[in-house]
Formats: C-alpha cells, structure tokens, sequence
C-alpha cells in the first residue's frame, strides 16, 4: 500500500479523496492540522475541476483514488496546472499496467505485484518486471527473466 | 564477425586501481566526434544490415527533431571531409549537396533541409556512413531527452522503450546513481556544455563473447555466453568493450548530439601487455557488488580474475 507524505512549510493544502483514499490520507491531514496550516477537503457538491481552479499558487494537493481513477484524476489536475512538485498520488487497489517485452517490444497487461514474472502476451518470453518506466508508452519494462 | 582492436590503438579506459561511476569526461582536444578505424567495412556492413533487419530496435527518431538531425549531418559531414579528406568529399552548390563516401564508393545527391531527398531520416542516413552509434538529446524545460537515436551496438539497452525519455529517466537502472546525486550532477554538467567545446568519455564493461551488437532485445540470445566462461577460454572468449563517448552541443537546435564508438579486445590481447593486467586484476577485485551486478559481470567475474591472475603470477608478477 502507497502512504501519503507529509511535505510542511506550504500555504495551503488541499485533499482529494474517495473514502478509501481519506483513509489512507487521514495521517497527513493530522499533520498539517498541527501545523496549524490551512487545508481544504473537496466535497463532491462541486465538479472538482471547478474546485481545483479556484485555488491559489502555493498550494499542496494530495489526490488519493483506485488505480484504475488515478490517471485520469492526474490529468485533470495537469490540466488545470499542479505540476508534480505540487501534488502527490497515492493510488490503491488492483493496479493494471503494461510491461514492454525487452525481446519484440510487445505489451501486456498485467496486475503489478512486487518481483513479478510474466510472459510476454506475444512471444512468451518469460519477462521479469522492473520499475524501469517509460511515460511515452505508460508501460514498465520486462527483462528476460531467466538465461 | 570478430569484432577486436588493436593493442596500440585501443582505448584503455582505467585510471589507479580503484573504480566507481563518475563524471569523469573531459574537453576533447582533437573536436570530431567521429573515427574511422580499420574495421570501417565490416562495421558498416554489420551496422547496414542491423538497420535493414531490425529498424525499429536500432532507429527511432521523434517529429520534431528532423530540424536538428540536419544540424548532425551537417556537422558530421564537416568532420569526415575535414578530417578523412581523402576518404570523403562534400560538393555544396547552395542547398544542393554531392556527398562522397570514398571507401564505399557511394554518392549522394540531396537537397539540405529537404527530406524527400535522402533515402532515409537524416540522423538514419548520416549513420550509415560512420562506426559510432548517434544519440540526439533535445534540451527544454532545463532537461535532455532522448528524442532521437540510431543505435546498433548498444551496451544491453533498448532505444525504442528509452525514446523519449529525460536523462535521469534513462539512468534510474543504474544502482546508486540517484542516491549519490550523480544523476543531478552529470545533468547539470551536461546542460552547460557549450557549442564549440566538446567533451569525451570512456565507459567500460566486459563482454562474454565478441559480438558489438548487444542489444536488450537480444540479451536472451548473447547473455547465455556468460554462463560458459571458463579459465581455460576466458582469455579468448572474454572481451573488454570500451565505449568512446563524446558529446557536442549543436548551436541551432541547442541539442547534444552524443556520439559513442564501441571497441572490443579480447582478454588474452589485453592482457598480454603487463601493467594493463595487473591494473584491472585489482581493479575487478575491488569491484563493489551493485556495479559488479549492474555491469553483468556477476557470472564470469571470478573466472577473469583467476585468468588475469594466472597471467600474472607466470610472469611473477603476483
């Protein structure tokens, strides 16, 4: 499971979390109410893009969602101009991603465990997963598992 | 196809008897970012048919580099004709271009800043007329990315899945790169570096086997070698490839093109030449475990060391 990481010393905070995610947020809302910091908690009675706009520059966003709602919450975000200094993502749950076979190049889709070994979809090399990631092709890379 | 260097032109890269990652480049004093060797031929020919075999593996390029691809053959064509004057020769009538490839014997006309007008890519042509591999990194965001890349004898490292990356994205395999703060520093260096005073390097690794191609996506195919080192065949089988690395900043696109011609020589040759020997003997024995694993060496290391220290106590050296 990912943690929040409580970074002190900004302006404001901002939290943005389904009800699982408010759980796994709730140890960095503690901190930055002994910091006595301002913070905010999104309520879905806005659209969060609204929410996200209105907000000023010095602002900290901590966003905390299902893998599956993750990248597309990271987009919106980007969109609205939180660079990744300012916000973190904590994502849990069953979490797909791709792994690019080192041998043909193909992609297959997997659900990421720690020290993983697949085969590739394509030419079924025995693939172990690395955290080598490349974010032109959103997918891990695989090495040749075994010589 | 052997694939080896001679012993008086090769490029030992070892320094003290101590070794761990660095930044150790330095200006390059003699500015061309490429040599011709006696193995031209064969390495066009083996590079040649890499590219026409595997395109994808050995080159990708992104859309908006072709203006800084023509930047690197135009350099690269001045350094062959200024320094291989009688090997290749460059007609310019305006933007219309003759170049001569001598030892080929190839002509080609084309149109500069006209794509239409050559074979292929302009990195992808220019490559096919020198030994070094050429990597284009294009600077923004006060960062380099790899946007731009022909690469047929990678040391075990894929182009296609690296396109596009920035530097520290590249280098996050590298144990301890990060958590020692090389990844910043080399990049600050690099991000500094001026047009007009270009810098070189040597990396190393050993290699089980003579190939130059050792690509990622083969690894399942040459890696098998490293199981089958022996003492008895190290001193042939074993290879120390050197990379010759520089860099060069191109005033125009404000990109570095990244030029990397790879030699081999066997361990036997090598070691024939006693201070070489002895120094890498200790150099390897003091070798930590993380480059040790990250280099590949794992598997065979201690039957080189037995190798080079056989080597050196028959000449009692040890």
């Amino acid at each position: 499971m990912q943690k929040a990481l409580f970074v002190s010393g900004k302006r404001k905070y901002l939290f943005c979390a389904d009800q699982n995610g408010m759980e796994i947020l709730q140890p960095v809302i503690d901190l930055a109410v002994a910091e006595k910091a301002p913070y905010e908690i999104y309520s879905e009675a806005q659209p969060l893009i609204e929410w996200l706009k209105k907000q000023k520059m010095g602002c900290y966003l901590y966003v905390a969602a299902e893998w599956a709602k993750l990248d597309s919450l990271k987009n919106l975000t980007e969109e609205v101009g939180f660079s990744e200094e300012e916000a973190q993502y904590i994502g849990y749950g069953e979490r797909w991603v791709k792994v690019f076979c080192c041998r043909c190049h193909g992609i297959t889709e997997v659900i990421l465990q720690e020290k993983q070994e697949i085969a590739c979809s394509e030419c079924d090399l025995l693939l172990e997963v690395s955290n080598h990631y490349s974010r032109l092709k959103n997918a891990y890379l695989g090495y040749v598992a075994k010589l | 196809m052997q694939q080896t260097d001679d012993l008086e032109t090769f490029p030992y890269p070892f320094k003290g008897e101590v070794y761990r990652y660095s930044n150790n480049s330095a200006p390059l004093d003699f500015p061309s970012s490429i040599e011709i060797t006696p193995s031209y031929i064969n390495e066009m020919n083996l590079k040649r048919g890499l590219l026409n075999q595997h395109p994808e593996r050995c080159y990708q390029s992104l859309s908006h580099t072709l203006r800084g691809q023509w930047e690197i053959l135009e350099m690269i064509m001045g350094h062959l004709t200024s320094h291989y004057p009688d090997q290749f020769s460059l007609d310019k009538q305006n933007d219309e271009w003759t170049f001569h490839n001598k030892i080929l014997q190839e002509k080609q006309y084309f149109i500069f800043g006209d794509e239409t007008t050559l074979p292929c890519e302009p990195l992808d042509f220019i490559g096919r007329h020198v030994q070094e591999d050429l990597i284009f990194m294009m600077q923004r965001d006060g960062d380099l990315f790899l946007d731009a890349g022909q690469l047929c004898f990678p040391a075990n490292w894929s182009l296609a899945f690296d396109l596009g990356m920035s530097f520290r994205e590249i280098h996050h395999p590298i144990p301890g790169f990060k958590e020692e703060g090389l990844d910043e520093r080399i990049l600050q260096f690099l991000l500094q570096l001026e047009a007009g005073n270009p810098w070189w390097r040597k990396n190393w690794s050993l290699m089980a086997g003579n190939r130059l191609d050792t690509s990622l996506e083969t690894f399942d195919v040459w890696g098998k070698g490293r199981k089958g080192v022996t003492l008895n065949n190290a001193g042939e089988f074993v290879h120390l490839r050197v990379e010759v690395q520089k860099l060069f900043r191109l005033p125009r696109s404000g990109g570095i093109l990244f030029t990397i011609h790879t030699h081999l020589i066997s361990l036997e040759k090598l070691a024939s030449k006693a201070e070489w020997a002895e120094q890498f003997y200790h150099i390897l024995c003091e070798l930590p475990d993380n480059i040790v694993d990250y280099k590949g060496l794992s598997l065979f290391k201690n039957q080189v060391i037995e190798y080079l220290k056989g080597r050196l106590e028959s000449r009692g050296v040890l």
